[in-house]
């Protein structure tokens, strides 16, 4: 009893949809074939990774990649601008170590979206998808849409036994999970802090009251007592496909693969000092050596950006300092190691922040203008996408919706956007409606 | 002749030929329309069907939103006005050439004789290539407003029943137009199998079976849609003795007994027993209650059981659970006063069995302060008139009108007109909400109905209040006059959707019931009810939604009575050759338990109880007021944040993180190592390893282990230290698939 189907309560143009295909609609939803093959059907396209540095909060655009000098004092804020090494380019003060890694970004500033909370503008700028706040600003009723990083999941699938999409953040960031593709395409989380000396990863990592010998052991009395299992063919319900993720499960607890890539003291302590002895700094290498590992995504939760008041207080510490050393290392690291011709590191946040400061020194939401950041695999490396006005205020010339930047991460990660999947109430939905990579952001 | 073509596209789909994006095979079906228009090319009857059979205006080509390379038609040809003003005017009519017809992109495009983003849709000597040229030549004739006012469809046959591996002469399409007219529509209209696996239509209508099973067709032409049922039987009629405990029995066994199938035998007592306490009061039952019932020699125990269970205090738990779920109760909207107020009600509710028409009428009908009236909540936790008017059919019809916001239902008769038509019931009310920010913070809050429209509700088109207007004409639901002088007109949708007369309100519960039971819904989704949905067995839940009204909507009589059929004890099979999916429900299919079920029954076999923030202890997690509570193990196992109407939302599929949690978790092992839990308790109680196994199996399974099961775990224990291997021996029950699933 008692199910009734997601829909979309969109009252925009979302709402109109294409035709219904009952035919396809599985009984139980959703199965996961993909999921369970897609390690086996290893098909041959782009191997790409992708770390997304999350500014969580909002990252205010004109104080940090888009300032703006010659805007009145209301505007321009209090942080000055430093040359970097891409000719005629100018960031804040509190990006020095980034200042010199310019010529390794595109920076996008042509990026609209109409989401003016929090929780909505993370789906539009995660999933590309519009989303409708109810009068208490949750998002109610309307379809959620499965986060980039789940999409990757569904389409790429494991690889060296890990898990295609990890989340290293203390709470999980809003709308980053599998959306109506359902809980299985949601990252692992990591919520633990890398800092710490007896890190561990929830559920992955073996309790030490438990150890390594318990659990190998632990594994053979479920499959001597497990006889039930042992018999399932056929049924539906996910009975057989549990057996499926217990393997999975066993993998990753056991793999070496696993442990040695979640083991940051693998790494020299001058790299570790290099991304910063933070929560954000480390969980960056972490999702380095993850993707070195075969994750395929990996998002950082950098937190603490919506900053409402005393903006440039926090901004200047240790808001900036923290992801100046985190994203500098990691575009240094990648660099170094030739990963950035596999990987893809975008810098981004769910809105800038309005242009003119309020009273509480602090700035307010503002989705029609942002700043953000790609490096990589298949990206045009050292340029500027994209302009606003002479206060950061809109877009001038032509701007980019989220699903047209949705649909250059769909490309840089080589997946076919315009397929279509079920949604949890039966509708065909393609992956992105209609969105048309940004050409300048690609080589 | 016709069965010549049959085969043709026999091969051809069986070769692959037949594929969505190859262009319109030259399918002599469509030749037969050559006789039927005698006077100018219709545009809405004739053109539009062409171009939705080609593809055109689906929903991923010129259908879509935005269109498609620049050309956008109303999906699915639903807007004749609009797409004949696309077709002729928009871009400055360059889509149509007078001088010569046979040169217009509208043609050239789909023939693939200029570059088309969709290929070749149409063949250049076909019917609908011909068509397009003659409705050009004849000066591209506009919609003939009222062209398709009455229309109506039939098809033939209704009910097609065939051997795997056979195939059938093409579906016969008529249609009825309002001067009563009729015309054989067949090669305008379109096909659709629910489950290809069974059978396959081709665009021409000719099914051919796959395998065994039970499925449908959906016809559809203009916006009027048919279904025909599809059976391939499992084999040759059989006989069997099937002694039935209640009408259920009868009517399912004939069903079987048609199609050819033998059902799973009878579940044992005890596996009945697990079962029916997981699916009446989402409980397993303790080790002392297996005991009992085993050694109760009575031969209507399992009846006493089930009238046992539908009294106890979980049951109610449970089943308020259900509803909250389904009308989303959470402070988010109401806050944690209006929340308190409302989940009263329902608790009340699920208490006095209050038959579900009054509950029904209570909330639609609700007014006052939410303080004191608990489902005057329905109308704050949706505000807008339109989500009102989806949550209401969703939720007590069992209809989905939410496609028809925006245009005319793909699968349906509905319209735009039927969804605002209901949405403008929900216009005339008055809403004070004292609450800080809304509701979210709480404070007063009421509801009346108002003589005047309220300026903040009105639904986005302006249309008189009326109820489904498709809706069998016979019913007196259409003659429900919506009057002007009337102050409260949600009385009369409330009246007209609890009426016994309904086409829906009975079907869509006994099938939601139905569903929650049997775990698979006779209708799936189970609240997609819709002309090209069929129930799997039609007259079961024919019968079944009589008999719940008859009983005045007595929602325990109807799970008393589903439960004490022979269909819903039967056993479940690991290894089914048929009906793999149990829509015949000819055997048991196992589901997992659901996040708080599973916790609760965690925490019941290992002998501790789980401490939520803010409740007292010992609160089950079957029992928590909303989802605020925060639990890693209930949102990992898909707890619903009651954040849409929903239960989709309620993931019941197992996963990566679930598998992780119970095998890994630190949490799990404090509780297999808990001090005040069962392990500690019987270890200090000094009972024998023999002892333990029997009390564990009982607790987890409902069951005493198996010969080979009691020598496992007596290697396993004699091999070291007692306490650990118990440990082990207890996390490994827990993480067996027996136990984290119903059957």
């Amino acid at each position: 009893m008692f199910h009734i189907d997601q829909h979309s309560r969109d009252g925009t143009s979302l709402a109109r949809r294409s035709l219904l295909q009952v035919g396809s609609l599985g009984l139980f939803g959703l199965s996961l074939p993909k999921l369970l093959q897609a390690e086996q059907q290893q098909q041959v396209r782009k191997d790409v990774n992708f770390i997304l540095l999350w500014t969580n909060g909002g990252l205010s655009n004109i104080d940090t990649l888009d300032m703006k000098p010659d805007a009145p004092v209301e505007y321009r804020g209090e942080f000055k601008p430093i040359s970097t090494n891409l000719p005629g380019l100018s960031v804040c003060e509190h990006l020095p170590l980034m200042s010199q890694q310019m010529d390794k970004v595109c920076q996008v500033r042509s990026i609209v979206h109409q989401g003016s909370q929090h929780s909505e503008a993370t789906h539009w700028m995660l999933t590309g998808y519009p989303q409708v706040p109810d009068v208490n600003g949750a998002p109610v009723g309307s379809t959620i849409y499965p986060c980039f990083g789940s999409v990757v999941s569904r389409e790429l699938g494991w690889k060296n036994g890990l898990p295609p999409y990890i989340q290293c953040a203390q709470n999980p960031i809003g709308y980053s999970g599998g959306g109506y593709l359902g809980s299985a395409y949601n990252p692992l989380m990591v919520k633990r802090n890398p800092v710490d000396k007896d890190f561990s990863v929830d559920d992955v990592s073996i309790p030490t009251v438990v150890g390594a010998d318990r659990t190998q052991r632990r594994r053979r009395i479920l499959d001597q007592l497990d006889g039930w299992q042992g018999q399932i063919s056929k049924a539906p319900g996910g009975v057989a496909e549990r057996s499926e993720f217990y393997r999975q499960a066993y993998d990753l607890i056991t793999s070496p693969t696993a442990k040695n890539a979640f083991d940051l003291s693998a790494e020299p302590d001058s790299l570790r000092d290099r991304y910063g002895r933070t929560r954000e700094g480390q969980s960056t290498l972490l999702a380095r050596r993850l993707v070195e590992a075969g994750v395929r995504f990996v998002t950082v939760d950098f937190t603490g950006y919506d900053t409402h008041d005393k903006n440039f207080v926090r901004l200047k510490d240790p808001l900036l300092p923290i992801l100046d050393k985190a994203w500098s290392a990691l575009l240094t690291d990648l660099s170094e190691r030739g990963m950035l011709s596999n990987t893809v590191v975008l810098c981004a946040g769910e809105f800038g922040r309005t242009p003119r400061v309020n009273g509480a020194a602090g700035r307010d939401h503002w989705p029609l203008s942002n700043a953000i950041g790609f490096s990589g695999a298949g990206i045009r490396m050292g340029t500027i996408v994209g302009a606003t006005d002479s206060k950061c205020e809109y877009v001038s010339g032509r701007s980019h919706s989220t699903l047209d930047y949705a649909a250059t991460i769909f490309r840089l990660m080589g997946i076919d956007d315009t397929q279509e999947y079920i949604s949890n109430d039966g509708r065909p939905i393609q992956i992105n409606n209609g969105g048309r990579a940004i050409d300048e952001v690609l080589v | 002749m016709l069965r010549r073509s049959g085969m043709v596209c026999l091969l051809l789909s069986l070769v692959g030929l037949e594929t969505a994006n190859s262009a319109e095979v030259p399918d002599p079906t469509q030749r037969r329309i050559v006789d039927a228009p005698a006077g100018p090319i219709s545009f809405s009857r004739e053109l539009v069907p062409a171009l939705t059979r080609a593809g055109c205006n689906a929903g991923v080509c010129h259908g879509s939103f935005q269109g498609r390379g620049g050309l956008q038609l109303s999906l699915l040809g639903y807007d004749a006005e609009f797409d004949h003003e696309v077709l002729t005017k928009a871009s400055r009519g360059r889509r149509i050439n007078v001088a010569a017809p046979e040169r217009s992109l509208l043609l050239l495009k789909p023939i693939g004789e200029v570059p088309h983003g969709g290929g070749r849709r149409i063949a250049p000597d076909s019917e609908v290539a011909r068509l397009i040229t003659q409705w050009i030549a004849a000066g591209s004739p506009a919609p003939t407003p009222g062209d398709l006012k009455g229309l109506q469809i039939r098809v033939e046959p209704t009910e097609l029943t065939l051997p795997p591996a056979s195939t059938t002469d093409p579906l016969q399409v008529i249609a009825t137009f309002a001067d009563g007219s009729t015309r054989n529509v067949s090669a305008w209209a379109q096909f659709e199998i629910r489950d290809k696996t069974i059978a396959e239509v081709s665009r021409s209508g000719i099914v051919t079976s796959q395998r065994a099973g039970k499925t449908s067709v959906a016809v559809k032409y203009q916006g009027q849609v048919a279904s025909v049922s599809v059976s391939v039987p499992f084999g040759p009629a059989v006989d069997f003795a099937f002694p039935a405990q209640n009408f259920i029995d009868d009517i399912v066994a004939a069903e079987w007994k048609k199609l050819g199938v033998v059902p799973a035998p009878l579940a044992d007592d005890l596996t009945f027993l697990r079962r029916v306490y997981l699916d009446l009061i989402g409980t397993l039952p303790t080790v002392a209650e297996v005991r009992a019932f085993q050694h109760d020699q009575s031969t209507d125990k399992r009846a006493r059981r089930i009238d046992e269970l539908l009294g106890r205090p979980e049951y109610v738990d449970y089943w308020s659970l259900k509803w909250g779920d389904l009308l989303r109760a959470h402070r988010r909207y109401i806050g944690e006063k209006g929340l308190a107020s409302f989940n009263g009600w329902i608790r009340q509710s699920v208490r006095d069995n209050k038959p579900l028409d009054v509950m029904t009428r209570e909330l639609l009908t609700a007014k006052g302060n939410l303080f004191t009236n608990g489902p005057v909540a329905y109308f704050f936790i949706d505000e807008k008139v339109e989500d009102l008017a989806e949550t209401t059919s969703q939720v007590f019809l069992g209809v989905r009108l939410q496609c028809t916001k925006c245009h005319h239902h793909p699968n349906e008769v509905w319209s735009q007109q039927d969804y605002y038509g209901l949405a403008a019931f929900f216009s005339k009310l008055e809403m004070k909400d004292s609450g800080t920010q809304g509701a979210r913070f709480g404070g007063p809050k009421s509801i009346r109905p108002s003589l005047l429209e309220n300026p903040n509700r009105k639904p986005q088109m302006a249309v008189a209040a009326k109820v489904l207007s498709h809706v069998d004409a016979q019913t007196p639901a259409n003659s429900v006059p919506i009057a002007g002088e009337v102050v409260d007109p949600r009385l009369q949708l409330a009246e007209w959707i609890t009426s016994p007369d309904n086409p829906y309100f009975a079907r869509n519960f006994a099938n939601r019931y139905w569903a929650a039971l049997l775990g698979v819904g006779l209708v799936e989704p189970i609240d997609d009810l819709r002309a090209t949905n069929p129930a799997a067995m039609p007259q079961l839940l024919d019968a079944l939604a009589a008999n719940f009204s008859a009983h005045k909507f007595d929602a325990k009589h109807l799970l008393k009575t589903i439960c004490n059929s022979r269909v819903y004890q039967l056993a479940p099979e690991l290894q089914p050759d048929r009906d793999s999916d149990g829509m015949l429900a000819t055997h048991r299919v196992p589901r997992r338990l659901s996040a708080e079920v599973l916790l609760d029954a965690i925490n019941q076999v290992t002998g501790t109880t789980e401490v939520f923030v803010g409740q007292p202890p010992g609160t089950r997690a079957i029992a928590l007021p909303d989802p605020t509570i925060t639990s890693l193990f209930l949102s990992t196992f898909g707890k619903p944040a009651r954040n849409s109407p929903c239960d989709c939302s309620r993931s019941a599929s197992p996963d990566l993180s679930q598998a992780l949690h119970l095998a890994n978790s630190t949490a799990l092992h404090n509780k297999l190592a808990a001090p005040e839990g069962r392990l500690t308790q019987l270890m200090k109680a000094g009972r024998s390893d023999d002892e333990v196994t029997d009390e564990l199996y009982l607790a987890a399974f409902a069951r005493l282990p198996l010969a080979a099961e009691r020598q496992s775990i007596r290697d396993i224990v004699s091999a070291g230290n007692r306490d650990e291997a118990w440990q082990d021996i207890l996390w490994a029950l827990l993480n067996c698939s027996e136990f984290a699933f119903g059957h």
